[in-house]
């Protein structure tokens, strides 16, 4: 017996070791690059860690030569309706492919999943020049409507809702319930951490996308904070201290945000199905 | 297959409702990106410039044909095969094993969470730096490995390393998305049996196997489905370690990189041949998936 | 099945549909603009003008602009900046029709848009109004004309220089080499366990000068000839800093590009250009350093990167475009960049007042007269990616200066025959 504890014991902090040390690697860039943040020039590019000559210069750089105010607005508004669009859509769609019978459901899902298999590189250009002949280019049309939709989630939510037990549904649908009930008012809740799986991803996805937005943007008063810190990065050559701030000026808020939206990941466990 | 079963008194309406719910995706998609799809298909069997489409010429399938005489196209598909055959299961595992730990009674979840997701929301320049710094000739891996008698390699030089070195990068930054996705998973398994099975000798890992495994089924397929959909479609990691060539040597060459170098780095390329090369490696993954989906239909005809 | 199967393909087809009757509606849309401009002549022309995004130039170009539409009523700037890629950007918006009237005409995507016929030709309007042309730099004219017209005309440019660590040199009693033979030398004296001779990165824009002091060149007319004698010579001596451990490339001990491995001392010499002047002000205040033109073999020779204004072929209002270009490229607007320390501004006489205020690219106002342009015809890219393929073989020893050279040559060629 006694052998049997200390031999847990020492596993636990073998677990514990590795769990640490592991966290330790995945947050050192960002450490790193939030100390860079404060350096100056001269110092960020060393090696050594000092706390002296750390200051808010770079900063005030960003705040004082960005129109850095309407980035932060444009890419709340982008992130925000391309989340909530996609987060319906989705959703809708994933139950659609789990639980509904209908002609030529297999065939419209497997073109859900065959789109994300052609590289969108290919599409680009044709793409743009429709954006271009609707006169989207510089609108937040362009930058939210072709992007309401996602493959890859609408695939992950038909493999949550396949993984909950129908009962409640079907219970449901004999007290008279209509599916579009059903949908919103029983499947929804169940797969709660599945939402949130999908608002994270989204959202930060969209925060921090470049390539489309620095497309369809040519003037600096759509720019999005990602399009617009993409100044920082000269012609030829940057200063790393000042993009290490820009960096944090995009990352932190999606920290925070991430510390909001994670306890629904894990905490909403008594309201997911299997009661 | 849902034909197998019999269906309950409630599915016809149920078409109604399943049309309704998939429309705006449908009409999304339709727009979106098999509108232009068909546009590029069309391309695939031309000598076709953008800026100068009144000299273009269809060449029929001169474009496909050539990718089979094409080495460096051979040489990208190895490299990317490589890279999804490593990249995948690996990711997954690492994944599914934080997802693990912070359902786990570990003490400071909250923390382990935030710190197992920053990778992914690290900016790619960030990253970038820090691989430089910790993967150059008189970097700190080096000097680690040196301790054990391996010869200190220059990782992003040395045509046999930078593959190798665009597969850490990848797994470092991808494992924080893929953990919480198995988190949400984990959350349909009630607490007790994850409890249960937690990983704390050879019995806990046995109940692992044999219940919280099976019961994260549809998870893990998607987990894997979507993980060889994108890692066939490797771009960033080659274009940061490469800075944009696939070098040295081609070492760092994948598929889509190379439609890139073929189409999209020069003004006015011939995009005909980029086309084609995308439209075969829409084959291959698509054949690939469908094979998958046929593994495990087979393993759980409940799904 | 089939029915669902051909509903979508019905709903394709009206998407197609839908998008061809835009695309006329878009047409006669541009039809009744164009014909509204000629039936309203009082009214201002506003032209648009594109240019990179960045913190900097966009200032300076909006205040020009505004400077310009008070001395021009009749003529307004609609200034748009594109960001990340301007190359991909700015071709993009030649494929849907909607290309901006003045654009910054890079040097190596130039001869592509003016082989597709997208750029205005610019020697009639020089002459119409009297332009001051013999004062641009020559080489940056030679740079943007094709088929004997001009393109473009330069905004600012760089070149290549030789920095070295002075404070290394004086310890070993060393000057700045002036030939290829110095340059092996010094870099052999000043190699050590902790600091290299050199550092280079192993490309085509910094390899490209030795291959014309060898008497070689790249290209033969307006096509790419890489693979001749004395730049395969020539490459053999690049290569042969590396394999004797007298030069490395800056990834290899972990900086990101020569800026940083010279700012740290971590190497002795490097070539690079002008721009450096500046990131060492800020990175390595400290660091006391020269710029020497680059050493000689059989002739001297630099490089010159360079951007410069065109005006699209398709522009309803070339002459307003012109205006704007020769406003924005006069003495005082071109002066008013010197503070900026990014480059040289484009015209000969400024470059006393520029050296007057940053004596440190003393020896680049020197190098003009013998720059080659970074400009290799419509395979611009391919040329730049198969050289620097062709240097990364010979240096890992995976094949011989005159083969690797071969293949490039080969591969360049394939890829004209595939555009042409």
């Amino acid at each position: 017996m006694n052998q049997n504890s200390s031999k847990i014991n020492m596993s636990k902090v073998i677990f514990y070791i590795i769990t640490i040390s592991y966290a330790l690697i995945a947050i050192m860039p960002f450490i790193w690059s939030f100390y860079s943040s404060f350096r100056t020039p001269e110092d960020v590019n060393k090696i050594n860690i000092s706390f002296k000559n750390l200051s808010m210069m770079n900063y005030k750089y960003i705040f004082t030569n960005l129109p850095i105010g309407r980035y932060y607005l444009n890419s709340v508004i982008v992130a925000a309706i391309v989340t909530v669009g996609n987060l319906l859509i989705n959703s809708m769609a994933g139950y659609a492919f789990a639980r509904l019978e209908f002609a030529g459901k297999d065939i419209m899902f497997m073109i859900v999943l065959g789109i994300m298999m052609i590289p969108g590189q290919v599409l680009m250009v044709p793409t743009f020049v429709m954006l271009s002949k609707l006169n989207w280019l510089n609108s937040f049309r362009g930058l939210t409507i072709p992007f309401l939709f996602s493959s890859f989630y609408i695939f992950m939510m038909r493999q949550f809702f396949m993984s909950i037990p129908k009962d409640l549904e079907e219970a449901a649908f004999i007290d008279g319930m209509s599916r579009g009930g059903i949908f919103f008012k029983i499947a929804l809740p169940l797969v709660k951490p599945a939402l949130s799986t999908q608002a994270i991803g989204l959202f930060i996805g969209n925060w921090n996308a470049f390539l489309w937005p620095s497309l369809i943007a040519t003037k600096k008063e759509w720019f999005t904070l990602p399009v617009g810190l993409g100044d920082l990065e000269f012609r030829y050559f940057s200063f790393q201290n000042q993009v290490m701030a820009g960096t944090m000026c995009l990352t932190i808020p999606i920290i925070i945000m991430f510390l909001v939206l994670q306890k629904y990941i894990i905490e909403n466990s008594t309201t997911s199905g299997m009661k | 297959m849902p034909q197998k079963r019999g269906k309950p008194s409630y599915a016809k309406k149920d078409a109604v409702w399943g049309y309704l719910f998939v429309l705006p995706a449908m009409i999304l998609i339709a727009v979106w990106i098999i509108y232009p799809m068909i546009f590029a298909f069309r391309l695939s069997f031309m000598n076709f410039k953008y800026l100068t489409p009144e000299k273009a010429r269809y060449v029929g399938f001169a474009n496909y044909i050539r990718a089979f005489s094409d080495d460096t196209f051979k040489k990208a598909l190895t490299n990317t095969f490589k890279y999804s055959l490593i990249v995948v299961p690996v990711q997954t595992i690492i994944s599914l094993l934080l997802a693990l730990v912070c359902n786990s009674r570990i003490k400071g979840k909250t923390f382990f969470k935030v710190a197992y997701y920053i990778p992914s929301i690290t900016s790619a320049l960030a990253v970038g730096t820090m691989f430089k710094f910790l993967f150059n000739q008189q970097g700190i891996i080096n000097r680690f490995l040196s301790n054990f008698g391996f010869h200190s390699v220059s990782w992003f030089e040395d045509p046999s390393y930078a593959l190798p070195l665009c597969m850490i990068m990848a797994i470092w930054s991808s494992v924080g998305g893929g953990m919480i996705l198995f988190l949400a998973g984990l959350q349909d398994i009630p607490s007790s049996v994850i409890e249960a099975a937690q990983v704390d000798g050879a019995n806990g890992f046995q109940r692992f196997l044999k219940i919280i495994l099976p019961l994260l089924r549809p998870t893990i397929f998607f987990a894997v489905v979507t993980g060889i959909i994108g890692t066939l479609q490797v771009f960033d990691q080659a274009y940061i370690v490469s800075r944009g060539s696939g070098g040295p040597l081609d070492s760092t060459m994948t598929v889509v990189l190379y439609i890139y170098n073929k189409g999209f780095r020069t003004t006015n390329a011939n995009m005909g041949y980029p086309s084609a090369l995308a439209f075969l490696l829409f084959a291959i993954i698509f054949t690939l998936t469908l094979i998958q989906k046929k593994f495990f239909d087979k393993g759980a005809e409940s799904y | 099945m089939k029915r669902v199967l051909s509903l979508f393909l019905a709903l394709c087809m009206t998407v197609t549909l839908f998008a061809g009757c835009s695309k006329k509606a878009a047409q006669t849309n541009q039809q009744n603009e164009q014909q509204q401009q000629t039936e309203q002549k009082k009214e201002p022309v506003t032209i648009t003008v594109a240019t990179f995004s960045d913190a900097f130039g966009n200032k300076w170009e909006k205040e020009v602009a505004d400077e310009f539409m008070k001395q021009n009523p009749d003529i307004k700037v609609n200034l748009e900046q594109y960001p990340g890629d301007f190359f991909k950007a700015l071709e993009n918006k030649f494929i849907a029709n909607q290309a901006p009237d003045v654009f910054y005409l890079d040097i190596v995507q130039a001869p592509s848009l003016i082989n597709a016929g997208k750029v205005e030709p610019i020697d009639d309007y020089i002459s119409k109004y009297n332009y001051d042309i013999d004062d641009i730099v020559p080489s940056l004219r030679q740079a943007f004309t094709w088929d004997g017209k001009l393109y473009g005309i330069a905004k600012d440019y760089n070149m290549l220089g030789l920095f070295y660590n002075k404070e290394m040199f004086e310890k070993k009693g060393l000057k700045p080499p002036t030939n290829w033979e110095e340059l092996r030398q010094c870099a052999k004296m000043l190699t050590t366990k902790d600091v290299k001779g050199l550092a280079l990165q192993n490309e085509i824009a910094r390899f490209q000068p030795l291959a014309y002091q060898n008497g070689g060149s790249m290209m033969d007319g307006q096509n790419p000839k890489v693979n001749r004698d004395e730049n395969i010579k020539a490459a053999e001596f690049w290569t042969s800093l590396f394999k004797d451990g007298l030069a490395v490339e800056p990834k290899d001990i972990g900086e990101g590009w020569d800026g940083d491995a010279f700012g740290k001392g971590k190497v002795a010499m490097t070539i690079e250009g002008g721009w450096m002047c500046k990131y060492l002000q800020n990175t390595a205040p400290n660091l006391k350093y020269g710029v020497v033109e680059l050493p000689v073999n059989k002739t001297k020779s630099t490089m010159a990167f360079t951007v410069a204004w065109g005006i699209a072929s398709t522009s309803p209002n070339k002459d307003a475009a012109f205006k704007f270009v020769s406003f924005i490229t006069n003495k005082d607007n071109q002066r008013k960049v010197i503070p900026e320390q990014n480059a040289l501004p484009s015209r000969i006489s400024l470059h006393q007042e520029f050296k007057d205020k940053f004596p440190m690219w003393d020896a680049f106002t020197k190098s003009y007269e013998y720059a080659a342009p970074y400009n290799y015809g419509i395979a611009g890219t391919t040329v730049i990616d198969e050289v620097g393929k062709a240097l990364e073989k010979i240096k890992l020893k995976k094949s011989d200066a005159k083969s690797a050279f071969d293949e490039a040559q080969k591969n360049i060629e394939a890829y004209l025959a595939d555009v042409k």
